[in-house]
Formats: structure tokens, sequence, C-alpha cells
């Protein structure tokens, strides 16, 4: 009986280890996507000169990404005016609260001057790109101690159990 | 067009103003909304709606009736989809053409970059043209206008405001489109300032026939070498001639055998006659029929002369 607790809290362990790891994977993925989008947005105004939400139409950026265009898109249809779509759909990117707001003050340079979206757009894809970068670093050690955690605690308790 | 139609165009044009300013214009009782022209926003100062006698404010109810720069820059961002970059060329000219065929003038301070207009910052004033199409208006003229069954180049003339844009604007349709009389004919119109066709996304926003290729806010005397090369035209349509190059492109047409349908400001031909550029248009024999705009509203007449020195 007493081993067959202590095999539950092991696979709880792991089962919670791999949620926790899970999060921070969906979290690099959608940085990922979102700055690649951001990035992809800013080529295209450069280069074709093709309106906003003609540009946010377009899918393919990932599912994150994608489904935040689709709100984004949503929104507009209602008639809500583009910057506050934008607003509303950033307050619930799958992203950390600083990257949120981020994407949130994008919607500030829309309507503006070319080059000042341009900058914007880069300088927000630039700053979801060094998170990525800080995220990625921090993963590998992170994931060894969320890990070493977790299964300590649990053998301790089994330890105390057996 | 019909009472109507001119209501429901007014009520679409309303519908592109600032929300706390759409009220107001479509309170404006019937008789005034189907005569509206021009709604105009001007920073400091009420909203107006202008119509053939002249402007009058909108009936407003709220706290403040005067325009701010925020309203201006707020129907200024709704209309281009905040997206100004996608009509930055136009934009930089003073204007933007919309979707179901309005026009948006723009005034501001300009941006200049090595002494060009770069764009405009800081919109001071929008003037938002509910552009009129008169389907079959010029039915009963453009008979006239043929001589042994080719169309005969034509220059339309009237005053400023005289009707000579939506004159122009349903001959091409006509000729475009043909009849049993007459075939159709390949029309190639240089849209310089976007008032023709008024394209919107590539698209027309006027009817202009079938066999229509529009070639928009090009120059006109780049345009019609352009046309003739790659459209295959049989007529060159344009608004407003104003330059001695526009007629230079115009002669050149002409003897590549494509027939010219333009416009020009004067009131009459003894007015034409006076014009500087009426001795090198006299001397180029670009046009040999003149349409002559009398009157105003809808007591217009059309008077087809030939045209002689």
């Amino acid at each position: 009986m007493k081993l067959l607790g202590a095999m539950l809290i092991l696979c709880g362990a792991a089962l919670q280890c791999r949620v926790l790891l899970a999060a921070r994977k969906r979290e690099r993925d959608a940085l990922r996507q979102f700055s690649a989008a951001l990035e992809g947005l800013e080529r295209s105004v450069r280069a074709s000169l093709t309106p906003l939400p003609r540009l946010i139409e377009r899918r393919g950026a990932g599912q994150y990404a994608d489904a935040f265009f689709s709100a984004v898109l949503a929104r507009l249809r209602e008639g809500a005016p583009l910057p506050d779509g934008w607003r509303e759909a950033a307050a619930l990117a799958p992203l950390a609260e600083r990257e949120r707001a981020v994407l949130s003050c994008l919607a500030d340079a829309f309507g503006g001057e070319e080059d000042d979206l341009l900058r914007a757009l880069r300088a927000a894809s630039q700053s979801l790109r060094d998170a990525l970068r800080e995220r990625e670093h921090d993963s590998a050690r992170e994931g060894r101690l969320v890990t070493t955690l977790c299964f300590s605690l649990s053998l301790l308790i089994t330890i105390l159990l057996i | 067009m019909n009472e109507a139609k001119a209501i429901a165009r007014c009520e679409e044009a309303a519908a592109l103003l600032p929300p706390r300013f759409r009220r107001a214009a479509l309170q404006m009782p019937d008789h005034r909304k189907q005569r509206t022209e021009e709604f105009r926003l001007r920073v400091g100062q009420p909203p107006t709606a202008l119509l053939p006698e002249g402007e009058v404010s909108l009936p407003y109810f709220g706290a403040d009736s005067r325009v701010t720069p925020r309203d201006l820059a707020q129907m200024v961002d709704t209309v281009t989809d905040y997206s100004r970059y996608a009509c930055a060329e136009t934009l930089r000219q003073g204007f933007l053409c919309l979707h179901g065929g309005f026009r948006l003038g723009v005034c501001g301070t300009a941006v200049l970059r090595n002494g060009a207009v770069a764009s405009l910052r800081d919109i001071s004033s929008l003037s938002l043209r509910i552009v009129t199409e008169r389907v079959g208006l010029a039915e009963p003229t453009a008979g006239a206008l043929f001589s042994g069954g080719s169309f005969q180049s034509t220059l339309l003339l009237s005053p400023p405001g005289g009707g000579k844009t939506t004159l122009l604007r349903d001959l091409i349709r006509i000729l475009s489109l043909g009849s049993e009389e007459r075939a159709a004919l390949r029309v190639a119109v240089v849209d310089e300032r976007g008032e023709i066709a008024v394209c919107a996304g590539g698209e027309a926003q006027m009817s202009l026939g079938t066999h229509t290729d529009v070639l928009t806010l090009c120059p006109k005397a780049q345009g019609i070498g352009m046309v003739l090369r790659t459209m295959n035209p049989q007529v060159i349509a344009v608004d407003e001639i104003t330059t001695a190059e526009d007629i230079a492109a115009m002669a050149y047409a002409a003897n590549c055998g494509a027939a010219l349908l333009a416009t020009m400001h004067a009131a009459d031909l003894d007015e034409l006659r006076q014009k500087p550029l009426w001795p090198l248009l006299w001397e180029s024999c670009v046009f040999s029929r003149a349409v002559i705009i009398e009157g105003a509203g809808e007591e217009r007449r059309y008077r087809v002369e030939a045209l002689t020195p």
C-alpha cells in the first residue's frame, strides 16, 4: 500500500513537472510566433503597402499568432476600431504581462506615418525576440531545477511514507 | 439621381464622419440631405454641409460642436483602416479616394522632403465629397459627338463646379458600353486626381462601362503615353487640361489614331480662346467638338459646337 502511494506521488511529481515545462514551452512558442508575425507585418507594410486589416487576415504565423489575429478581426467585424480590437486581443494573448504590454502598445502606432509604424513593429518584434532569448536561456536551467525540486520533494515524501 | 438615392448617398457619407458628428448629419432634414454635395470639417469650427446655395451648420446638440484635431485624425484613421501608409501617395497630394465613391480632401501642414511634399500632418480641414454619378446624363449629347460612325475628339467646357467631370464620366460609360447603333469603344482613362473613377483598392467606384481601363494618379502627360503603349485605346479620357505637356501628349495620341475626351475650365468658346493654352490647343488640331455646359443644378444644358478659332 505504501509502495503504491509512493508510486502515485512520483507519478504526480512527474506530471507536475511536465505541466510546468509545457507551460514554459507554450510561452516560448507564442513568443517565437508573435515576433515572427510582427516581423512579417513589418516586411509586408514596407514592401506592399497593404492596409493592416488585409495583412492581419493572412494566416500561417502559427496557432497562437493566428488565434490573436482572428480575435482582432472578429472585433473589427463587430465595428470596433483596429487599435481597440488589437489591445483587447493582446490582453488575452498567451504571453507574460510584460510581453502583452509590448504587443498592446503597438496599437498606439496604428494610423501614424509609415516610418513610425515600421519602427514600432521592429521594436516590438525585437523586444519579443529578446524575451524569447531570455526564456530559452533560462529554460534549460529552469527545467533541471523544476525536475530536481519535484523529484526531491516526492522522494522525501516517499521516504517519509515508507 | 432620384431623391431617395441622393438621401441614401448622403447617409452613406455621414457614416464616415467622426461618431459625434455622424448623428448630427443624419438628423438633417431630407430636403437638405438630398442636396448635400460635401461635408466640411475645420478645426475650431462647427461641421457644415455644403449645399448648392452654400454651407449650413449641422444640427449638433452636444456640449461642444467645434471640430477638434482629434476628430479629424480619427476620421482619417478610420477611412484609411488605420493604414495611412497605404494611401500615402494620394494623401500627400491632399486627398483620399474612399470606398463607395467618396473623396476626402485633406488640408494640414505639409511635410517637405527634398523640396517636395512627402506627407501631411496636423490635419486642419477635411472635405468629404459625395461624388455624383448621373447615369444617362450624357445620352442626349453623345450622338452629336460622332461623325460617320467615328467618335470625334471632344472638349467639355464649363466654369469650375459646372459638372464637367460628371458629364465626362457618363460619356466614358456610354462610349465604353456602346449601343445598338454604335460599337463599344476601348476607353483608357488617365485619372490623375482620382476624380473620374474614384478608384479604391484598385476598383473603380463609379460606373465607367465594360471596356474601360483606368490609370490612376499618373500625371496626364505621362499617363497618355503609357496607356497608348499598353492598352491600345480607341478613346483616351482625361480631366482638366492644365499644361502644355498635356496638350503635347494628346496631340501625340491623336496622331497615333486615338480619339480624345477631355475637360477644361471655360464658360464658353470665347473664354476658351482667351486661355494661354488656346494657341497650342488650336495648333495641335486635337479637338473638333466642344460641349459647353450652361446653367446649374437640374437646369443644366449641354450645347455641342464645332471647335473653330
